[in-house]
């Protein structure tokens, strides 16, 4: 393939470099000397300070570097013909900013720069033990009171190079990402499974310091070759996992019965947790036809190989695209789509002895599950009519076939095929009164997962209507109905058969609506609402002590999310701006089984029921003084609140108060 | 390892495709038939061009346009033969010379004076209020059809495309020199259609797109792609993983093909449940997971260990390379 694509380059640009030059030779002369307007550079800068107060959970500032700190940034413009410059950036701390730049010269040279930098303030669960006398299931906290957070940096730079007054261009397309910090591992710990079947099992949670690099870089040509435009594009993807990037445990080895041998490993040492280096390239080829024909085609072709550096793992995909869009006549567009992907993933057999370089592992250990490959085969169609200008009809229709490969090591389908119908409508009812709405059914054959419906309806509707100059409003209703008869489960017995339960059937609904008033030429005020439901009723299956499957039938599932706003834009003067928002968002949770070894002495939902509240009030206002100077105010106050406060859960009270008080300059 | 047959198909299509652009070529027709085409997108026949520099020498109403006009990407190419910029107001508007019919610097001066604005006859452009989207879009794409601007590459049968939404409702041509839409900005256009997904963005556990952290189009592509969802890449995975490479694999034990369509579990937009989970952990897994001993009678304990957070045991439930202490089973423990 490597090959191919140097030839394909070579090919783009001798045919542009012989087109270059015949056309160099009969224009140079005629030329004549454009001048560029002079315009002038604009700047603006802001520097400020940022006040942070927070009492309890990270949570109500989830991605805020929650520490004070003065704030800088700015803006410039400037176009010193034939460059261009822009460059903004806001610095809010040394794990917050925003940085965007642009360079260009003429249009033979483009870059963009934009690197956005932020700190995400992750969780540390509490893992309980109800009963510390019992030695399992038991807990081990290793990390208690640590505060958990990860500076994200993310790099993506793009630089295109375009030959004069000829559309051949070479590209390189970076996204440079690295994560550094501290994150709560958890995982299985304890004899439990290693040493004796009948020993501890251990909830261990600990700390993990992470230092991960991606680097994803493509290098590409494009340009016309006769009649169709071509892209070629190479990419070579790395991630390097640096900080704690394995973690071990030592055990010993307490039975030696031969009913354990089978399941038991020798005393050592043996890692857990790994994050893996990772190492992927891509092959990409687009071609299209011109944009305006009344017949359109385009295809795209991808092939990508992807290796597991530590465990040697491979996956190869493969994606082709084609599409072709012909117009018969002005009112109707028909489009027809061709996709076909393929997975295939090749895991090793068996992992060798001293595998990772621990030595704990003395034989390879074998009977690893092959990787699930897959081919899936898309068709689709779109028909797209417009009988009256105030009236437009989508209908479309989507075929699509997947092949698994190894499905039987996973007692999954082999092949699963899925019917798709939409119908869509867009109508201007009247002048001020617009409504869209959709209905889609869906039928798919062996579905794969519990989770995939044998069939599911959509259906959806929104108005806007805006009956006065002062008053605008939006209402929309959708809801999804899900139907699948013969769900099945994998037990945990080991001898990983099936057990089949019935139905399970799943319902979402939306609702939204919003209203927005001009109260005065400078006044505007919108109210909102949201809602969404989810519930699943479908009959799961546990086992009991003896690892025989229990059922428990029609088990309910519901979360519910409540959503209230109000916002306010209030230009108060011509030199004052006020927005204000207060929005406030209630969520709950859980599910309801009935069998009363599930209910008994206390339900398995008790310790994963959710009930939280998230309030939010922001402020901000901009005064502009004389000579471009302005001084800014913003203000935001986030309480989050976990309603039954159960100590099982993720959630936890939080109220985070973030300050910006800022003096600004244009220039 | 790529099998010749792809490469076949590879060349299948390009020979495909190559015959096709012929033909597309030789029967290219407008979108309109050619005379509303023409009125819609050429603007009056009867008219001529006058150039820029005329239109705007008199009146100085639009020289903030104009002054952004000439430093944005477009206003910066300059034609070889005629040494003039490419793409001028007349590119987009028609020819104007019907639109300065009697317009001189005399008869402005003289309405300046009198504190009145001397008014183009504007009717005679384009009708830019009255074109259906497809016809607004084809002003644009008339010059970028012809440049390769691959960005554009799956626009026409995309559902921008077809759901009436043309290039101006996101690129303001006159907002400043910069026609792309600031990166921080994307959330405030996208939702102005999609307000279902901002509503989904106030839930408790989301992705910092409100917090102008990640942007609509670090995942989705709104020029059309040939993926779902207007994905940028070819699969769920791919998107997902360009920020959190470390779930991307390959690995040893894969969460059967789950590991392939976060979407099994993740909601991308916003959840009440953490980590953007689609229903709360454990119904999550026990919807396809068989439970662990319900039928202990110590019960409270073992129950409490067992239904609060699955990955509490299950660690490395996106794939891992190590087995789990029972010899080649990957449950994800270890």
């Amino acid at each position: 393939m490597k090959k191919i694509l140097i030839l394909l380059f070579s090919v783009l640009f001798i045919f542009n470099s012989s087109v270059f030059a015949e056309e160099t030779e009969t224009t140079e002369a005629e030329a004549e000397i454009y001048h560029f307007p002079e315009i002038k550079p604009e700047f603006y800068g802001f520097m400020g300070y940022r006040l942070v107060n927070l009492s309890g959970s990270e949570k109500a500032g989830e991605f805020e570097y929650l520490h004070s700190s003065p704030v800088i940034g700015g803006e410039i413009r400037a176009f010193p013909f034939p460059h261009r410059l822009h460059l903004e950036a806001d610095v809010f701390n040394k794990k917050d900013y925003f940085i965007d730049m642009g360079y260009s010269y003429k249009d033979l040279v483009l870059f963009r720069g934009i690197n956005r930098t932020l700190f995400h303030n992750l969780d540390n669960i509490s893992l309980i033990d109800l009963n510390p006398a019992t030695a399992s299931p038991g807990v081990a906290v290793r990390d208690r009171g640590e505060k958990y957070g990860i500076e994200g940096g993310l790099n993506n730079l793009f630089l295109r190079f375009k030959t004069p007054d000829f559309p051949f261009h070479v590209y390189l397309d970076g996204r440079f990402l690295n994560k550094n910090g501290d994150m709560q591992q958890r995982f299985m710990g304890g004899a439990g499974y290693f040493n004796s079947s009948s020993a501890a099992i251990v909830r261990t949670s600990q700390k993990k310091y992470i230092n991960w690099d991606m680097k994803d870089i493509t290098i590409g040509a494009n340009s016309h070759v006769g009649p169709v435009e071509i892209d070629l594009s190479h990419g070579e993807k790395r991630f390097d996992s640096g900080g704690d990037r394995i973690s071990s445990e030592s055990y010993n080895r307490a039975c030696t019965s031969s009913a354990c041998t089978s399941v038991v490993r020798a005393a050592g040492t043996y890692p857990h947790n790994l994050v893996p280096d990772l190492k992927s390239s891509t092959n990409t080829l687009k071609l299209h036809t011109s944009y305006t024909g009344r017949l359109v085609a385009a295809a795209t072709i991808s092939q990508t190989d992807k290796k597991n550096r530590d465990s040697g793992a491979t996956a190869d995909y493969f994606a082709g695209s084609a599409e072709v869009t012909y117009i018969p006549y002005n009112r109707m567009t028909i489009v027809a789509r061709y996709k076909h992907k393929e997975a295939d993933l090749e895991n090793p057999s068996s992992l060798p002895a001293g595998y990772l370089g621990y030595s704990a592992y003395t034989t390879s250990a074998t009977g690893i599950r092959p990787s699930l490959s897959s081919q899936t085969d898309t068709f689709s169609g779109i028909v797209r009519y417009r009988p009256l200008a105030r009236l437009g009809l989508n209908a479309g229709y989507t075929y699509e076939q997947t092949e698994r490969k190894n499905d039987d090591a996973w007692k999954m389908t082999g092949k699963t095929t899925r019917r798709d119908a939409t119908l869509s409508a867009n109508a201007r009812l009247t002048k001020k009164l617009t409504l869209k709405a959709k209905y889609e059914h869906q039928d798919i054959h062996n579905p794969a997962h519990n989770t995939q419906p044998n069939r599911s309806n959509y259906a959806g509707a929104s108005l806007s209507w805006a009956p006065f100059n002062w008053a605008s409003a939006m209402l929309s209703y959708n809801a999804v109905k899900e139907k699948r008869h013969d769900i099945h489960y994998v037990t945990s017995s080991g001898t990983f058969s099936a057990v089949k339960a019935e139905n399970r059937t799943a319902f979402r609904n939306r609702v939204l609506g919003s209203v927005t008033f001009m109260l005065f030429k400078r006044l505007s005020v919108t109210p909102s609402y949201a809602y969404m439901h989810n519930r699943i009723v479908q009959d799961l299956a546990y086992n009991d002590t003896s690892g025989n499957p229990q059922l428990d039938r029609n088990v309910p599932y519901k979360d519910t999310a409540n959503s209230y706003a109000l916002t306010l834009n209030y230009a108060a003067k011509k030199n004052l701006d006020i927005n204000a928002e207060a929005s406030q968002t209630k969520g709950r949770g859980s599910f309801y089984p009935g069998i009363s070894n599930t209910t008994l002495p206390v339900s398995v939902a008790s310790f994963s029921e959710l009930k939280v509240k998230e309030t939010v009030y922001a402020f901000g206002s901009e005064y502009r003084l004389k000579g471009d100077w302005a001084v800014g105010l913003k203000y935001r106050y986030n309480n989050f609140k976990d309603m039954i406060d159960n100590p099982y859960d993720d959630a936890k009270n939080g109220i985070a108060r973030i300050i910006l008080l800022t003096i600004s300059k244009k220039w | 390892m790529i099998q010749s047959r792809k490469i076949l198909l590879l060349f299948s299509l390009l020979s495909i495709f190559i015959f096709l652009g012929c033909e597309s070529l030789k029967s290219s027709k407008p979108i309109m038939p050619i005379k509303e085409y023409e009125k819609m997108i050429a603007g009056r026949l009867d008219a001529d061009y006058v150039g820029t520099a005329r239109c705007l020498s008199a009146c100085h109403s639009h020289d903030k346009i104009k002054q952004d006009f000439n430093a944005s990407t477009m206003g910066a190419q300059l034609s070889k033969k005629s040494g003039m910029p490419v793409v001028d107001c007349e590119s987009c508007h028609g020819p104007g010379s019907l639109a300065i019919e009697d317009i001189t610097p005399e008869k402005v001066e003289q309405d300046r004076k009198e504190g009145k604005e001397t008014k183009c006859k504007y009717e005679t452009l384009i009708d830019y209020k009255n074109l259906p989207s497809q016809a607004l879009s084809l002003i644009c794409l008339k010059c970028h059809t012809a440049n390769a601007t691959f960005n554009l590459h799956n626009w026409n049968a995309g559902v921008h495309a077809m759901n009436d939404v043309s290039c101006s409702d996101c690129h303001k041509v006159h907002a400043g020199v910069d026609l792309k839409v600031k990166p921080r900005e994307t959330v405030d256009m996208c939702t102005k259609c999609h307000e279902e997904i901002k509503a989904e963005f106030l839930l408790p556990s989301h992705h910092p797109l409100s917090e102008r952290k990640v942007f609509c189009t670090d995942c989705h592509d709104s020029h059309g792609t040939p993926n779902e969802k207007s994905l940028r890449k070819n699969t769920v995975k791919e998107t997902c993983t360009q920020c959190h490479a470390e779930k991307e694999g390959p690995f040893v034990f894969e969460h059967a093909d789950n590991s392939e369509e976060c979407s099994s579990c993740h909601s991308s937009h916003g959840s009440i449940n953490n980590y953007l989970l689609n229903v709360r952990v454990p119904f999550l897994c026990l919807q396809c997971h068989e439970g662990h001993r319900t039928g202990s009678a110590s019960a409270t304990e073992s129950k409490a260990a067992y239904y609060t957070n699955c990955t509490d045991c299950h660690s490395s439930i996106h794939g891992t390379d190590i087995p789990s202490a029972t010899r080649g089973k990957g449950r994800f423990t270890q």
